[in-house]
């Protein structure tokens, strides 16, 4: 959806009206910033917000920067849940380190690593979990990308030392330098 | 891990990698010319994991990669800036 939209169906959601109450149209703004388009999303979001002040609204769009909304991630992760062992390791593993590199050259690191790649990466085409540009690049919405990262947070929120991938550069170095060592990791990189 | 983003220089021990049995992909890169800081390895590397897939490691400054790694199951391996010297890897995309 474009922003136009987003917009107009976001604040249908809040408050019937097709634009922002006064006074919120920039946390409106950045909700809509948050849902990427996706209408599943602006409803949702919208729904949770409605009646609130602003410093609940606020608040909430802070914490959307570190936590995603649950809602959203549970009707994401449904078509996740469909996906079998291997399908979902792909997934999780194009969703940590691989966003926008060649399809072909993930395939061929996915299948030395015996997760049937070809065939998975089609099962995630076909559930709309990712899709492939023009350039054979592997893309995936922020959103599910989100859904993915929660994933594997929740294997362990605490203890990074228990998660199956690190990508973010602060959580792998505090791996490395203050030897959180775990046999559990995938794999290590940062985005 | 972006070597661009370090805030100091990371020193590892030498069994840090080694003890990450299940690991298939390590990726630390950066800028292509020199970061200010790096990843240091005081006591040299002991092992690294046999299940490893990809290896990208931008300005590793050891001269060989661990005598008994096992590079067969490798697809690729990216050692950008590095001080390589003796390498029997097939495989090998760049170096």
């Amino acid at each position: 959806m474009s922003s136009y939209h987003s917009l107009q169906l976001f604040c249908l959601t809040v408050s019937g009206e097709k634009q922002p109450r006064d006074g919120y149209e920039d946390l409106s703004k950045r909700a809509i910033s948050y849902c990427k388009g996706v209408p599943l999303a602006l409803k949702v979001l919208g729904a949770s917000l409605r009646k609130k002040n602003k410093v609940v609204w606020e608040c909430e769009l802070r914490k959307l920067q570190k936590i995603p909304n649950i809602e959203i991630h549970n009707v994401l992760k449904l078509s996740y849940d469909c996906l079998d062992r291997s399908q979902k390791d792909i997934f999780l593993d194009i969703v940590c380190f691989f966003k926008g590199w060649e399809r072909d050259r993930v395939t061929n690191i996915l299948e030395a690593c015996d997760f049937f790649a070809a065939s998975g990466i089609e099962a995630l085409l076909d559930k709309s979990l990712i899709t492939i540009s023009n350039y054979n690049h592997i893309k995936i919405h922020d959103l599910i990308q989100e859904m993915g990262w929660e994933i594997v947070h929740q294997e362990s929120i605490k203890d990074l030392g228990r998660r199956s991938r690190l990508w973010k550069h602060e959580e792998v170095h505090d791996v490395l330098k203050y030897n959180k060592v775990s046999t559990r990791y995938d794999g290590i990189a940062s985005i | 891990m972006d070597l661009e983003k370090l805030a100091g220089d990371l020193y590892l021990s030498c069994d840090s990698l080694a003890k990450m049995t299940n690991m298939r992909f390590l990726r630390i890169h950066g800028r292509k010319w020199g970061c200010r800081y790096s990843v240091h390895l005081p006591y040299g590397i002991e092992s690294l994991p046999y299940t490893l897939r990809y290896l990208e490691w931008e300005g590793f400054y050891l001269k060989s990669l661990p005598s008994n790694f096992c590079a067969e199951q490798l697809v690729e391996l990216h050692m950008w800036n590095s001080k390589l010297k003796n390498l029997t890897v097939m495989n090998i995309i760049s170096v």
